[in-house]
């Protein structure tokens, strides 16, 4: 099936911002047809999954059953392959860190290798490279995920109104021990008149629900393949202002607490897919970076001083704790905050990133590769200190590399 | 309890109907080529929805009908909806003439083996006025075109053995018939091709699929709006028609 000469690579629902899932003239592996449940124990409290199973099909499968997986990514269609190969985090870093540390086992296949049980005892080499190893060890075919118990079916959630950045992070730093979940959403889309970054923090703990019989599988609209309809590009720097102005106001409307299905919780994304077309056919990019918390203070001042320089319009700002996580390969996991933007795909914004690239640096943040387009292989090695561990252990693994993507070649993996 | 044979269950509709007939309770014999296909979907099933089923792979170019029976018979010792399903089609190279194996698998594969198993049950769908014979045919087999000549002159074969069924059944009192004329669905066959009308869903093809369970409808068009497309197709007048590429 795979031919060796040309670039493999897996993909799952293709919903990564960073073309991970395929590479010019490569092959690409769909593994959406892969979603079947393969093993189930509740006492003991693991699931086996083809890993193009995903996120919202397990959560219709097992919150009737009183379990969940212990970290969830924000749209139900991304796959169980996608989260392992990107280590993703979901809205209770602080909690449970990332998707990774819950995988008990996986199945990989490989052409110089065979076929692979992987885990932390059985090629563990294979199982340590493969868990955020962007699908570049191979094809994972099957995992063994660690459950947890769901609390409850439903989420009681709170609106706290923030008047600036400064205050968000301060904030969030004093509530992360008091939320199951837990994030700030911020308006820093006038950047040359207002930089305050006023918005709002989302804070959720687990309310016992009404318990569930059954759940349809919940419902995902995004689709990368193909389509060429023409985007409007709506989002710019005259109305995203008047966007967020209504979005936040909207929150804000509802402060709460009010309880509300834990699945409208878990996957926001879920109903507002005309975001990501209102950025037009250029499209947007995100910058996501993780900062050490004591390197706030100094950062902050120094973040709106480039914003303001540049003026290009920020759509969409997000802040969430990451705890007790640990620097591995290119992980997207520690401890700080970890601090979004999303911006329309032009030539100013470009020059924005490009800067905040270097303040990051500066500071010790690291950028998720996994989010951000972008992301030069230069600065890559400068913020992750086992970039060329990695590069040198997945060279040792499969000589040939025969697995590559759009998002390694453009970090040079 | 309603037992199920899903024939060519492992991909596209059949998977479809394996899992929504799973999920509303039918005890399922599923069979397909590839075994590797069939484990995980077994499991999936049930684990998911509690369901009992039981599968087996072969290769229908060379199917062992009666045997195919006997194994149903011990699984489920019944039987009341038969699903066949499994087709394939090479629409790059179905076009002219081709290799004679290709002939005879196109033919064996869409046709032969459809009419062997349906032959094999057909005693016992005459003794069970809840049965249901379904079989899926094709848009492609409705007027005979440069594209698709063998998979096309398959399942109008295949079309006209269910006519047949229809008729014979009706006179014994059984099972109802339902054969359908797929119109492009969302599946393998069609994964990335460009298509002139819109594909739908294996998933929407299913629900339908299963609410006509009961119902004597004869041959029937699926999604219902290629009725009007083939009518047109059929009466275009030759001239017209003998300079359409398709």
């Amino acid at each position: 099936m795979l031919r060796p000469e040309e670039a493999t690579i897996a993909r799952g629902s293709g919903l990564s911002y960073v073309g991970a899932s395929f590479a010019q003239g490569g092959t690409s592996i769909g593994m959406g047809r892969f979603d079947r449940i393969l093993g189930f124990d509740s006492a003991q409290g693991w699931i086996e999954v083809e890993v193009g199973c995903t996120v919202g099909k397990l959560y219709s499968f097992l919150a009737p059953r009183g379990l969940r997986l212990p970290v969830q990514p924000g749209y139900p269609t991304i796959t169980i392959g996608g989260c392992i190969a990107g280590n993703v985090h979901g809205k209770n870093h602080m909690r449970e860190g990332v998707f990774g540390r819950h995988v008990l086992s996986l199945r990989l296949r490989h052409p110089d290798h065979g076929i692979l049980e992987c885990s932390e005892t059985d090629n563990a080499e294979a199982f340590d490279l493969t868990i955020g190893g962007l699908g570049l060890t191979g094809i994972i075919l099957s995992a063994r995920l660690a459950l947890m118990p769901l609390e409850g079916t439903e989420v009681s959630e709170e609106h706290l109104p923030i008047a600036s950045l400064e205050e968000a992070f301060a904030e969030i730093a004093r509530l992360k021990d008091q939320a199951d979940m837990l994030y700030a959403w911020l308006d820093l889309s006038r950047p040359s008149h207002d930089t305050r970054g006023n918005g709002f923090i989302t804070l959720a703990r687990t309310a016992p629900g009404v318990p569930l019989s059954s759940m349809p599988t919940l419902p995902g609209r995004l689709d990368p393949s193909g389509s060429e309809i023409k985007r409007l590009p709506l989002f710019r720097a005259q109305t995203l202002p008047w966007v967020n102005r209504v979005y936040r106001a909207q929150a804000l409307r509802h402060r709460g607490p009010r309880r509300i299905p834990l699945a409208d919780f878990l996957f926001p994304a879920m109903g507002k897919e005309s975001y990501f077309h209102f950025f037009g056919n250029a499209g947007f990019f995100e910058q996501q970076v993780l900062l050490p918390a004591d390197a706030v203070a100094s950062y902050l001042p120094d973040f709106r001083r480039i914003l303001a320089r540049h003026g290009a319009p920020v759509a969409l700002t997000t802040l969430k704790a990451f705890d007790g996580g640990r620097n591995h390969l290119l992980h997207y996991d520690g401890e700080g905050f970890s601090f979004s933007i999303d911006l329309p795909d032009t030539p100013e914004s470009r020059a924005l990133a490009a800067e905040l690239d270097e303040l990051n640096c500066s500071v010790g943040g690291k950028t998720c590769v996994i989010k951000d387009g972008r992301l030069s292989a230069a600065t890559a090695r400068r913020q992750f200190p086992d970039y060329d561990q990695f590069r040198a252990r997945l060279a040792a693994f499969d000589p040939r590399r025969l697995f590559a993507s759009e998002l390694s070649r453009r970090l040079d993996l | 309890m309603r037992r199920s044979l899903i024939v060519g269950a492992s991909a596209g509709l059949g998977r479809a109907l394996a899992e929504q007939m799973a999920e509303v309770g039918h005890t399922l014999f599923l069979v397909a080529s590839d075994g590797q296909d069939l484990a995980p979907l077994a499991a999936d099933l049930s684990i998911r929805f509690n369901a009992k089923v039981t599968w087996m792979a072969t290769d229908l170019a060379r199917v062992d009908a009666a045997a195919l029976r006997d194994r149903v018979m011990a699984a489920l010792g019944g039987l009341d909806d038969l699903m066949l399903v499994a087709g394939f089609s090479d629409l790059a190279r179905d076009r002219g003439p081709v290799p004679p194996e290709m002939v005879e698998r196109l033919v064996a594969v869409n046709m032969t083996s459809a009419l062997l198993i349906a032959n094999a049950f057909l005693g016992d769908l005459a003794t069970n006025p809840r049965a249901n014979l379904v079989g899926m045919g094709s848009v492609a087999a409705v007027r005979g075109r440069r594209s698709n000549m063998v998979y096309g002159a398959a399942k109008r074969g295949l079309e006209g053995y269910f006519e047949s069924c229809r008729h014979w059944l009706a006179g014994e009192g059984g099972a109802k018939v339902q054969f359908y004329r797929l119109g492009f669905l969302s599946t393998s066959l069609t994964f990335g091709q460009r298509l002139p009308f819109p594909a739908l869903s294996a998933e929407k093809a299913a629900h339908t699929v299963i609410a006509n369970l009961g119902r004597d409808l004869g041959a029937c068009y699926l999604p219902w709006w290629w009725r009007g497309i083939m009518t047109l197709l059929a009466h275009m007048p030759w001239a017209i028609f003998r300079r359409l590429d398709i």
